[in-house]
């Protein structure tokens, strides 16, 4: 009886919270994203936000747009697609407490664009995820975590937990011990000995499965004082018996075959595809080799490529990539491009080496649209001469544009590292007739990073200068051609006999004619800089950054950085009450017009303010933020001249936003999530962009038991433009459950979506492991919509064979 | 109750606890645990004077002794820094841990067999491994030892600088640089080269568990069978 008063509290808990999916998983209705999920958010730990999408034909890339706290810049990075699917990864350094913002850009092949959530960031609200701070106390006392590792795996049976103290200090009340795991408590089954504190794996072997966990150790004084606390992650995996499974003359190696078939009918138009999938891997003492092969049938010679192939190599002193790889390079030369080709690094001690070398775009032909007789042909960029003495409207294709990138750096990157960086980047004008305006980037930076302290001081810097040519089609300046130029009395003055010396130096990095960027070295506007230091004392964690980069700055390595911006920012998180409340306040101030190409400049102010609360575990915690962007120039609304009226900014965004999370045991293991974020915007520009955004999020998650998890979540989304209203209320119920002792699992959800939007979208799923090696998937999803629009659906077949 | 007898009985208990206090300082130390621990595995607990089956997460007490037997194998972290040892079959090791203020002044006799090592670097304390001929003094290394059967030691260094002093004969010495390997016989003497590919690629078996599982399910549940692979044995 007990037990059913508790399930009907679970229920009436679940219909007043109106709730959820799970915590890191977000759905919003989209004609092509069916769900974003992002991994466990934890501080200065790298993020990997995933997309699963709906409908991928005509999709040409993914871009993840996100912006850490206190910047008002939202940094882009293009999502690796594989078939109905797209990841990114955003850097340690950009996950900051308290929370991340993000949302995804959808490029099409013909050009159009959208984002989902839709409309971001004018018309709604960004997705946000909360990054769990580090709120370690007492790092420097001498306790050492022996077991487990941090972040490590383990073997479910091979779990303890160990914690030394040999080496801590003496007033530590060792009775008083706590340890966590889960945020369950296991305090009462620990065993102190002399310097350990130990919690072996038979007393929770039942309650501690398979997956990521965490681990809380608090440590108290005699005064009962908390003096030390940690939590540490790992995960318990099932023992390998699986790979490497083959062996040959020492070589453990494993494969995988997949093979996908798809179906989707959308507006009535029905897309088949199918996919293949090979992962090959093997290792051979230090060696290890890792091949991928991912072959579709939406590969095209008229799109850029959609099959990808890579092998890598690697031991410890050596890494080679073949094929499809994504270098990392500083972040203003190049950091997420795909290069079809070559690269590697070599790292020897304090000397370390990378380069990379390949294709970043394929040659696609364009087409003739029309063919003229030079008297009567148009004038514009997509008209080009066509067999001698014709001229030709063209619809553009592109060029092959091959990269060469290299970096010498020396240091380990622990306390210091000074590197390098070269890149050179041309298109190749002869891979295809009808294309225009071939170009050519060379970049040259240099990056450094200091560390002092244990690095609780740090700096870092980066610096490139870029030189580009918009359109190599004639090739570099002949001498000729100088004379007849430069000169006294001639149309561009100066000096010939400089302009050939600079032409002589300039042509064996780069084409030198009229076409080449920064015209003028002296106003820095190919120039770009970035600079920070952290500085980690007093409970304080504060950073201040710089960073400027000119408008005619260009990397064909990276195709996402904004340019004309200059500024600062600074960032100050502080600890109070042992670790459990956090706040943090920045400000960052930015400008435009750097080169003063612009009738006038403008500025882009950005205030935050967010304050985290992590009480005693089994309590709820929560973070409120406030955030202010204030975006003028000096330009009126009322000026005389229209070109300058319609270049008057002048709006201010405000944005509030306050979330609960709670984990709990309520008869089984729960947890709930409640989010409210509002903003308003007040253009006071002659577009009056004025808006209002309401989204209201409530979920709670349940784990039944190992086999059966559900979850239930409500959100409300309000958006009011001005020009437009969009109000929506959209509900998912969902469950999985594993039967067959795990071989079989099957999985759920209904979204009915009301207001503005109408539809319900069903989705089913089921994997099967008919035998160890050999598994099918089966995905269904049918989208019931209103209003005239035809009903869409998607079936998907997926089998997959490892040995 | 006589006086003088209470005042020599308390006297004599005060130095008993004084000498057992001083005396537990080495006895109960715990320099090391075990980490992972794959079929047979002794552990003999000198205090006790037993032997017992070895697991996971058990301390290892100061002069303990580790046996790994046919296709076992045993993983051992020092408590103090984390320091690893990675016991291969077939051998048989010593673990003696004295505390002192900055951590254990650690001492591994390794009777017989062979360890892969991987030692945190310490300011101020050097890891002992004592084998039958050979001393050898370590600080931040990792690499592999095994001693032979005429008794001759033979130390790789994959990474790092290690002193070793033979200990019978002409107790010659020398220093152990990365990627070399040294031969230490019953003759006292210490003969350091660069190390063949042979040696690298024994040092890389050594640092790998080199296990097979067999999962036999049952009704009762699921009975996991572990072992070393033949290919790893030597």
């Amino acid at each position: 009886m007990k037990i059913n008063i508790n399930i009907f509290c679970i229920f009436i808990f679940s219909l007043v919270t109106f709730i959820i999916n799970t915590r890191e998983t977000f759905s919003q209705p989209s004609g092509r994203v069916s769900s974003v999920s992002v991994s466990e958010a934890r501080e200065n730990q790298p993020l990997t936000v995933s997309a699963e999408l709906i409908q991928t034909s005509g999709l040409a890339k993914i871009i993840l747009a996100y912006r850490s706290f206190g910047q008002s810049e939202y940094k882009q990075r293009e999502m690796i697609l594989s078939g109905a699917s797209a990841k990114a990864i955003i850097p340690a350094s950009d996950v900051v407490q308290p929370y991340i913002e993000y949302y995804l850009i959808l490029e099409f092949e013909n050009g159009k664009m959208e984002t989902y959530p839709f409309g971001v960031p004018q018309q709604s609200n960004a997705l946000q995820v909360s990054v769990t701070a580090n709120n370690s106390i007492g790092a420097d006392k001498g306790i050492l975590i022996l077991s487990p590792e941090e972040g490590g795996q383990i073997e479910k049976g091979q779990l303890f937990v160990s914690i030394s103290l040999l080496k801590a200090p003496s007033n530590i009340d060792r009775a008083a011990s706590k340890i966590f795991i889960d945020n369950a408590d296991f305090s009462s089954h620990i065993i102190i000995t002399e310097d350990l504190i130990l919690l072996y794996p038979e007393q929770f072997s039942k309650s501690i499965g398979n997956g990521n966990h965490s681990l809380t150790i608090e440590l108290y004084d005699s005064s009962s004082s908390l003096i030390y606390k940690r939590t540490t992650t790992f995960e318990v995996i099932e023992p390998n018996t699986n790979f490497p499974l083959a062996e040959v003359n020492g070589v453990r190696y494993g494969v995988s075959v997949q093979y996908e078939a798809r179906n989707e009918s959308f507006d009535t138009v029905n897309t088949m595809y199918n996919r293949g999938l090979i992962n090959f891997n093997a290792s051979y003492n230090d060696w290890k080799i890792n091949g991928q092969l991912y072959l579709t049938n939406e590969e095209h010679y008229y799109l850029q490529p959609q099959d990808r192939y890579s092998l890598s190599i690697e031991s410890s002193w050596l890494q080679l990539n073949l094929g499809d790889t994504y270098p990392s390079y500083p972040s203003l030369i190049m950091n997420g491009k795909r290069v079809r080709g070559v690269s590697g690094s070599v790292t020897l001690g304090d000397f370390n080496l990378q380069t990379s070398y390949g294709q970043i775009t394929r040659s696609i032909e364009g087409q003739i649209i029309q063919i003229y007789q030079p008297d009567n042909a148009p004038v514009g960029p997509d008209v080009i001469p066509y067999m001698d003495s014709l001229r030709a409207e063209i619809s553009p294709g592109s060029y092959s544009r091959n990269i060469f990138a290299i970096r010498p750096s020396y240091g380990n990157g622990k306390n210091f590292q000074f590197g390098v960086s070269y890149l050179h980047s041309v298109d190749d004008k002869n891979s295809a007739q009808f294309a225009v305006d071939p170009q050519e980037n060379v970049v040259l930076g240099s990056d450094l990073m200091l560390g002092f302290d244990d690095r609780n001081i740090l700096f870092t810097a980066q610096a490139a200068l870029s030189i580009s040519n918009d359109d190599i089609t004639t090739g570099t300046f002949s001498n000729s051609q100088i004379d007849s130029l430069f000169g006294p009395g001639k149309p561009l003055g100066g000096s010939a006999g400089d302009i050939k010396l600079l032409t002589r130096l300039l042509s064996r990095f780069i084409t030198v004619n009229q076409f080449l960027k920064p015209i003028e070295l002296n106003n820095l506007s190919t120039f770009a800089s970035e600079a920070a230091l952290d500085l980690n004392y007093f409970d304080n964690n504060f950073t201040v950054r710089y960073l400027y980069r000119g408008n005619d700055f260009q990397s064909f390595g990276q195709s996402y950085l904004q340019t004309d911006v200059q500024g600062f920012n600074f960032l100050d998180r502080v600890r109070f009450l042992e670790n459990r409340l956090f706040v943090t306040m920045g400000f960052e101030n930015l400008n435009d017009n750097l080169q003063k190409t612009k009738f006038s400049t403008t500025d882009y102010q950005t205030i935050n303010f967010a304050a985290t609360y992590y009480p005693q575990l089994n309590l709820p915690h929560f973070n409120i933020g406030y955030s202010r962007y204030y975006n003028y120039n000096d330009l009126s609304t009322s000026d005389p001249d229209s070109v300058k009226r319609s270049l008057a900014v002048n709006d201010i965004t405000n944005r509030y936003s306050a979330q609960i999370g709670y984990d709990f045991n309520m008869v089984i293991k729960q947890h709930a999530d409640v989010s409210f974020i509002y903003s308003k915007r007040n253009d006071n520009s002659i577009y009056n962009y004025n808006a209002e955004n309401t989204s209201v999020i409530l979920s709670v998650s349940s784990e039944w038991n190992n086999s059966l998890n559900t979850s239930l979540s409500a959100s409300v989304n309000q958006s009011n433009t001005g020009y437009s209203v969009f109000n929506y209320t959209s509900v998912t119920a969902a469950g999985s459950y594993l039967l067959l002792s795990n071989q079989l699992e099957m999985s759920a959800f209904i979204n009915p979506n009301f207001g503005s939007l109408k539809r319900i979208v069903f989705d089913a799923h089921l994997r099967y492991n008919l035998i160890k090696n050999l598994s099918f998937m089966l995905e269904m999803q049918y989208f019931k919509n209103f209003e005239m629009i035809p009903n869409d659906s998607m079936v998907s077949f997926v089998t997959r064979y490892a040995i | 109750m006589n006086k003088n007898f209470t005042k020599k009985y308390l006297s004599f208990a005060a130095l008993l606890t004084l000498l057992i206090f001083f005396l537990a300082q080495d006895i109960f130390s715990q320099p090391a645990q075990f980490q992972k621990v794959i079929n047979n595995v002794s552990h003999y607990v000198k205090a006790k004077n037993k032997s017992d089956k070895a697991a996971a997460g058990e301390v290892i007490w100061n002069g303990d002794k580790v046996t790994t037997g046919e296709r076992s194998f045993a993983s051992v972290f020092f408590t103090d820094d984390r320091s690893l040892l990675i016991i291969r079959d077939n051998s048989s090791v010593e673990i003696f841990g004295k505390k002192e203020s900055s951590g254990y002044a650690k001492n591994t006799f390794v009777n017989k067999g062979e360890l892969n090592f991987k030692i945190t670097k310490r300011k101020d304390q050097d890891f002992i491994f004592t084998t039958p001929t050979a001393i050898a003094s370590i600080r931040g290394t990792t690499g592999f030892i095994r001693t032979l059967n005429n008794l001759n030691t033979l130390i790789y260094i994959d990474t790092g600088l290690v002193t070793v002093n033979a200990q019978l004969g002409r107790k010659r010495s020398g220093s152990i640089g990365t990627g070399m390997f040294a031969m230490i016989d019953s003759s006292g003497d210490v003969n350091i080269s660069q190390a063949p590919d042979s040696v690298k690629k024994e040092y890389n078996s050594t640092k790998s568990d080199g296990t097979r599982k067999i999962i036999i399910k049952t009704n009762h549940g699921d009975i996991i069978i572990e072992y070393l692979k033949d290919e790893d044995k030597h």
